[in-house]
């Protein structure tokens, strides 16, 4: 017991040393603690109360995490955290993207009349913020699954915060088993990994003994990791949760659950992979690249209820950024985070107009848009931007982002002549003219179709409609000038 | 800022002038577009005048009012950088068509005067397409092009499904798909292009098309690189590449069998977004087929240079066939669209100056005559809302005007010495009948079916007229239509003498075309054949 003694002081000094990278995520947690309190006490009084202190909170803290630039690289807390440029990045990514999310639930009519208040609802979107930056950063695999749990518990409650309907309920039900299930055998991954390494840390001695052992045991032990992430990145053969789980929740709950669960879950296997060099990812990622995009692509194309569409969409999404993933370079990274950054602001801002049409018109349902781009023509020409981003038409950013991901399957191809990445490709322009052909539903509707009966009783939507014309105009600026956002990875 | 930067941005700038002009002056947004379409009209002819005859060349030097911005300069890690530049330029070939886009936006935006809802939409969205038709033909970096080119794609599905006709859904739907199937595999080729070739100077990846088509840009062992043969699945990558792009362009241009799209997207639009479909997009094809396809694979063109032939010819004979049996008279104008476009790729494969030549005045004189037999399309439907051929009889003395102007549009069309489309075509038939002695590419029972198709375009035209415009006056509608149809109004006469003079002016002097891009369209053709024979030298596996 005694010769222990020194390495308490040692540790309580790394530890101590560490806060100080731990600035935001300990910012969050006050700020979640924070929340708690102001509802129990001002909740009544003040409604607005909860979502201000969460804005912003939010917002003071991403500002604070852009100023960790000088920190980046590095690994704290005794390895278990890594704050890499990639992770930094992301969780600016997660900051704004809450911020935008918090704004549409103020207006969400679901959950701005909730009997249960909705205090509890920004508590926990400062909470799952949380646990999305440590899934960012991690860098040990009882990291990986405690934040990913974090995650995934705090995204039940939110899914499950109208349970008074009978379809959220469902919905919520089926998330819990199939995220427990994925969380189950990504623990039993991990165990497989830690006896065939002896160690918890992704670092390179983590990668040395990872590669001496049996490739089959690996194989069998990487794959079921794997499960953890796909589920929350949606990849077949983990994406089966996603179309019921969309349709049950509600809009605001659904521009969180479309985006930034999916950005930390390729941060996570970015962290893997790179702790898991050697294994041959590209081949495998591709294969699932091809399949997911492919499935989310062509079960979309029978939709007429727009959030299981763009369920199914996002799934298509998820095979173009395994695209970049497989392609595991420099390049592979950026392209992959660019794709985020566009697919997250364009995804928020598709739900945010759903959500919206869908306080006036009661209705989710694609043909009940008809002729909607003559009486709301701001939101309406909006979208159809929004979508053209989706599918990858210029100007619109989802086009650079789209030709990087290309550029970087192209990349991998020219240095190991895998024809899978080729095949990729040809997937993903398939795979874009399918999107077209669903995609366009939505402006067929809005605008080549008449109703000439319909009356629309114009609310005030100003907060909403500002954040759909900034976002945008977002989309269109960042893709016509897409070093707004690359040239955080030079230098 | 030059002369092209200020023909591509002078309808956005109108269009943000439209979009903030109240709903109560609507009127004026016809006139504003006329306005833009008219400026950028002069501004074709300054660049016109202003252009230097005698410069050519394969690389910068050969293009004139040239502008070039740093745009998007990416570090792309491990793979280096990444340039894309702002890069505009004009040389004998696309100045033409610049002109003829001015041209035939301005006759678009006269015959927008039909259009009656939604002004704003309709001519923000109209104004859009302008800018973006014009960015197309200006543009020498890949990436421009590519952005210009798909800009188009919205404008025009909302142009045909918001105005268009009864089964406008499905056919602006159709477009859409069409051209953007074509496109998506396009942006891989250019993604591999892009891979391939650096810039000289500054040893960047380029989508610099200059440095594309310089085969001494392309990095050893790259994808597309003419010095080895790379194969993908098989089949050397260069020739995989060219197919791909050439199946981008040619379902724009369109080429049998990938048409399919243009007599429903004809069919539907409106009259000025048909004109400026024939007018423009099927140019942009041949613009295409001719600047990017040839100009970065010769090698690939040569060696596919029979099969583009023999598109062409199947192009010239089954698009005159399918107009002969057209009851439509609309239809039966767009398959004669199809007819006439299969010249400019014959003209193309037979590499040839002549032959060349001929395509692109071709190109010209069919966005002329195009844009006139459309807008007399649109005509008699704007006042009877029928265009069915046997639904009308002996037109000619009840709207002689009227029938004078279609006379001279299906005369010009069918090749009527005299007219554009005769000069044209009969340049497009010598260069494919001398390739076979000159550059043994083409044979010559090619330019005989050329003909042939002359003969039946004759045929359709001639056949047509007959049924339409002679005979004893006889309406389906009756009384009621004969009031109708009065005679041509001052502004269809603004529209259509001009647009006649214009093709009888090319046709009696076809050297204010031919003198004009003369030395660009030798240079292009004479060096594509030699660096395409030497690459395919290399490419013989």
């Amino acid at each position: 017991m005694k010769e222990m003694l020194p390495h308490i002081s040692k540790n309580v000094e790394e530890v101590l040393g560490s806060l100080g990278f731990f600035l935001p995520e300990l910012l969050l947690g006050a700020l979640f603690l924070l929340l708690i309190l102001a509802d129990l006490l001002l909740g009544r009084r003040y409604k607005n109360g909860s979502p201000i202190i969460a804005f912003a909170g939010v917002l003071i803290i991403t500002l604070i995490t852009c100023f960790q630039f000088e920190d980046a690289g590095k690994v704290f807390f005794g390895g278990m955290l890594h704050l890499s440029v990639f992770a930094l990045l992301l969780k600016i990514l997660f900051g704004v993207g809450m911020l935008l999310v918090i704004t549409f639930a103020v207006r969400d009519f679901r959950i701005r009349h909730n009997e249960k208040g909705w205090g509890d609802f920004f508590s926990l979107l400062v909470a799952v913020l949380l646990g999305l930056n440590l899934m960012a950063m991690s860098s040990n695999l009882l990291m990986v699954f405690l934040s990913i749990e974090m995650v995934s518990i705090c995204s039940y409650i939110l899914v499950g915060y109208t349970t008074r309907e009978r379809l959220a309920a469902e919905s919520s039900m089926k998330y819990v088993l199939f995220g427990a299930v994925c969380s189950a055998v990504m623990l039993y991954g991990i165990s497989l990994l830690y006896g065939l390494t002896g160690t918890l840390q992704l670092n390179s001695e983590f990668t040395t003994r990872l590669a001496a052992t049996d490739a089959l045991a690996a194989g069998l032990a990487l794959f079921t990791t794997l499960a953890g992430f796909g589920f929350k990145l949606s990849m077949f053969p983990f994406h089966f949760w996603v179309a019921d789980v969309y349709e049950g929740s509600t809009n605001s709950v659904l521009a969180f659950l479309s985006t930034l669960p999916k950005a930390a879950g390729v941060g996570v296997l970015v962290q893997f992979m790179h702790a898991t060099y050697g294994f041959d990812w590209a081949t495998w990622l591709a294969v699932f690249s091809i399949i997911t995009m492919t499935i989310g692509n062509f079960q979309a194309l029978w939709q007429d209820n727009l959030k299981r569409m763009l369920a199914y969409s996002s799934i298509g999404h998820s095979g173009f950024l395994l695209m970049g993933l497989a392609a595991f370079s420099q390049t592979g990274e950026m392209a992959v985070y660019y794709y985020l950054v566009i697919y997250t602001l364009t995804n928020i801002g598709a739900f945010v107009i759903i959500g919206m049409l869908a306080n006036i018109l009661h209705s989710e349902n694609v043909n009940s848009y008809k002729g909607l781009g003559f009486k709301m023509p701001v939101v309406s020409v909006c979208f159809v931007i929004l979508l053209m981003s989706l599918i990858g038409i210029p100007p619109a950013g989802g086009f650079v982002a789209k030709l990087l991901l290309f550029s970087a399957a192209l990349e991998g191809y020219g240095s190991d002549g895998n024809i899978l990445f080729l095949l990729m490709m040809i997937a993903g322009a398939i795979n874009t003219v399918v999107a077209l052909f669903y995609y366009l539903k939505i402006p067929l509707n809005l605008f080549l179709r008449k109703n000439e009966g319909m009356v629309i009783v114009a609310r005030g939507h100003l907060l909403l409609k500002a954040v759909i014309v900034t976002l945008t105009a977002l989309t269109v600026l960042l893709g016509i000038f897409p070093e707004l956002v690359m040239r955080y990875f030079e230098g | 800022m030059n002369w092209l930067s200020i023909i591509i941005f002078l309808p956005v700038a109108f269009l943000v002038l439209i979009l903030l002009l109240p709903e109560r002056f609507r009127e004026w947004y016809r006139y504003i577009t006329l306005g833009t379409a008219l400026l950028q009209t002069g501004i074709a002819f300054v660049i016109y005048a202003g252009f230097n005859r005698s410069q050519s060349g394969m690389g910068i030097d050969g293009y004139q009012l040239v502008e070039k911005l740093p745009w998007i300069h990416l570090e792309l890690g491990s793979l280096g950088r990444l340039e894309i530049d702002y890069f505009l330029g004009v040389d004998g070939l696309s100045v033409p068509l610049l002109i003829l886009s001015a041209l035939v936006m301005t006759a678009a935006a006269i015959s927008s005067w039909e259009i009656k809802k939604n002004l704003k939409g309709y001519f923000a969205l109209f104004l859009l397409m302008d800018a973006a038709i014009m960015g197309v033909f200006c543009a020498l970096d890949f990436f421009l092009f590519y952005v210009f080119y798909e800009l188009m794609l919205l404008p025009l599905y909302f142009l045909i499904g918001m105005w268009g006709g009864p089964r406008r859904e499905y056919a602006a739907l159709k477009f859409f798909l069409y051209t953007l199937f074509g496109s998506v595999f396009m942006l891989l080729v250019i993604v591999g292009l892009y891979f391939s070739v650096k810039d000289p100077v500054t040893g960047a990846y380029t989508f610099n098309m200059l440095h594309m088509m310089n085969p001494a840009n392309f990095v050893d062992g790259a994808v597309f690189s003419p010095a080895v043969v790379e194969t993908i699945f098989g089949v050397p990558a260069r020739l995989l590449g060219f197919a791909v792009i050439f199946v981008a362009f040619a379902i724009k241009v369109p080429v049998v069998p990938l048409h399919t799209w243009l007599p429903d997207a004809h069919v539907e639009a409106p009259t000025p977004i048909s004109i400026i479909l024939a007018g423009l997009l099927l140019k942009i094809g041949g613009y295409g087929i001719l600047r990017i396809c040839f100009g970065i694979f010769p090698d690939a063109a040569v060696h596919f240079s029979w099969f583009i032939g023999m598109l062409g010819v199947i192009s010239i004979l089954y698009g005159a066939l399918n107009a002969l049996a057209m009851k439509d008279l609309k239809k039966m104008i767009a398959y004669s669209s199809v007819s006439h476009m299969g010249f400019v790729l014959l003209g193309f494969a037979s590499f040839t100056v002549e032959g060349t030549s001929g395509a692109v005045m071709q190109m010209v004189s069919h966005g002329i005559l195009s844009t006139m037999l459309f807008f007399l399309v649109g005509v008699i439907y704007n006042r009877v809302h029928d265009r069915f051929i046997p639904n009308f009889r002996g037109l000619a003395g009840h709207m002689p005007h009227y029938a004078a102007f279609v006379m001279v549009a299906f005369f010009a069309s069918l090749g009527l010495p005299g007219f554009s489309a005769f000069i044209a075509e009969a340049f497009t038939l010598i260069g494919t009948f001398n390739s076979a002695s000159v550059n043994a590419l083409l044979p010559r029972w090619m330019a005989i079916a050329g003909s042939l198709g002359i003969l039946m375009s004759a045929a359709y035209f001639l056949w047509t007229l007959q049924r339409m415009f002679f005979g004893t006056t006889r309406f389906k509608g009756g009384e009621s239509w004969s009031k109708q149809l009065s005679d041509l109004r001052p502004i269809e006469w603004a529209l259509l003498l001009p647009m006649a003079l214009l093709s009888l002016v090319l046709g009696v002097f076809p050297s204010l075309f031919f003198n004009f891009s003369n030395a660009t369209i030798a240079t292009l053709v004479q060096e594509l054949y030699k660096t395409g024979m030497q690459q395919l030298n290399i490419l013989q596996y």
